[in-house]
């Protein structure tokens, strides 16, 4: 299962939101790692988590690898596309 | 005030009566009449480069409710700043000043949606006003099909309250309508929230930039606005600066960039300002006001009040 997120909107996936926003390249906040796009992502109410391509995180009682980051560099609209990990 | 034209045998019917008998006269015909032959938009839908959309073109799913629901704590209209949670588009601009005016005045918005006033295809159709470009209210006939997700859930703005004869639909009502006004849900999709100030209010709005502002302006802009009950709508910039980013990290709140908030309340003592989110959670309330120098890069009170 694929989960488009569409910046500073927010997604339902089973009974949990799920947003995407602060999309560019940069630092990663809140852990150290190399400079590139990153986006940050909130489930829910929780402190939102910092993410690159390639980096997993877990929501709505699954894990989610995080497959494309994009941004639009004229409107700086961008999006982040997850896909749940198979158990 | 513009009316839309007439748009089948019923509306034209209901115009004449108006016209030429008044309202009474066209509740008693309505009462009688079933109307099942309003005209609506064929589909609101999302394009891009005038190439509908797979994704957002996945279905028109009807979502029969009510358009006001009265939730615990709400007037009597069953307008709630609460009901509003932004989905998946980026329609802030229009969702946060919807919020920040249905708070002061939730009748106001109360009286722009009224129906089901009748049928088109089995689905049933609201009358959604709102003011154009120029100021004039604009009157759009929406039917109760949105855009849904595959799991049948509304993709955009979500119910309100829930009752016993179903999800409260206005929100959804008021944003189709406004996608109808503006040829799309792909023209609402990022904007300028001067534009949803006026769709929602038909005024016009005072921008400032906060960079060149003190603290002292700004809470005592924000206060007198909120006291006046002049709707304010607050913007983050395109790019959240890092020392802001790492202060929001410290404080475990989720900012998001590029974004419409909408003012709540503010206190000029202790020189806070709660500020909502139209996303329905992730709110930030009792913000200092160096902080929400620091979050935000533009704010904007509408010229007038809404009460």
């Amino acid at each position: 299962m694929r989960l488009e997120l569409h910046e500073t909107g927010q997604s339902q996936v089973e009974g949990t939101w799920v947003s995407a926003a602060n999309i560019w390249e940069r630092e990663p906040i809140g852990h150290d790692g190399p400079s590139g796009l990153h986006a940050q992502i909130t489930v829910e109410e929780e402190a939102p988590v910092d993410v690159a391509e390639g980096e997993e995180l877990e929501f709505a009682g699954a894990r989610w690898r995080v497959v494309e980051i994009t941004e639009d560099p004229e409107h700086r609209r961008g999006g982040v596309i997850l896909e749940r990990i198979q158990a | 005030m513009s009316v839309a034209q007439a748009s089948s045998p019923t509306v034209e019917r209901v115009l004449q009566l108006q016209r030429t008998v008044g309202n009474a006269a066209v509740g008693r015909w309505l009462a009688r009449a079933p109307v099942t032959d309003i005209e609506v938009p064929s589909a609101v839908n999302h394009v891009h480069g005038g190439v509908l959309q797979d994704d957002h073109a996945l279905a028109h799913i009807r979502h029969a409710g009510v358009p006001f629901v009265r939730g615990a704590g709400e007037d009597a209209s069953g307008v709630d700043a609460n009901d509003i949670r932004q989905g998946s588009i980026g329609d802030c601009f229009f969702l946060s000043p919807l919020m920040a005016t249905a708070r002061i005045n939730p009748g106001k918005i109360a009286h722009m949606v009224r129906g089901p006033i009748g049928e088109s295809s089995g689905n049933s159709v609201y009358e959604v006003k709102l003011y154009n470009d120029a100021g004039e209210l604009v009157t759009h006939h929406i039917d109760d099909r949105f855009i849904s997700t595959a799991a049948g859930n509304p993709r955009y703005a979500q119910y309100g309250d829930i009752s016993a004869l179903g999800p409260e639909l206005w929100v959804m009502l008021m944003e189709k309508a406004w996608a109808a006004q503006r040829g799309g849900f792909n023209n609402m999709d990022f904007g300028m929230a001067s534009d949803g100030l006026k769709a929602v209010t038909g005024k016009s709005s005072n921008w400032h930039n906060v960079a060149a502002e003190s603290t002292d302006q700004i809470i005592a802009n924000i206060s007198q606005a909120v006291s006046d009950g002049k709707p304010v709508v607050c913007n983050t910039p395109g790019t959240i600066t890092g020392p802001a980013l790492a202060w929001a990290a410290a404080a475990g709140i989720s900012l998001v960039s590029g974004h419409s908030y909408n003012v709540a309340s503010a206190n000029a003592t202790a020189r806070t300002i709660d500020v909502a989110n139209p996303h329905g959670r992730n709110h930030l309330p009792g913000l200092a006001v160096g902080d929400f120098r620091r979050i935000f890069e533009w704010y904007g009170i509408l010229s007038a009040s809404v009460r």
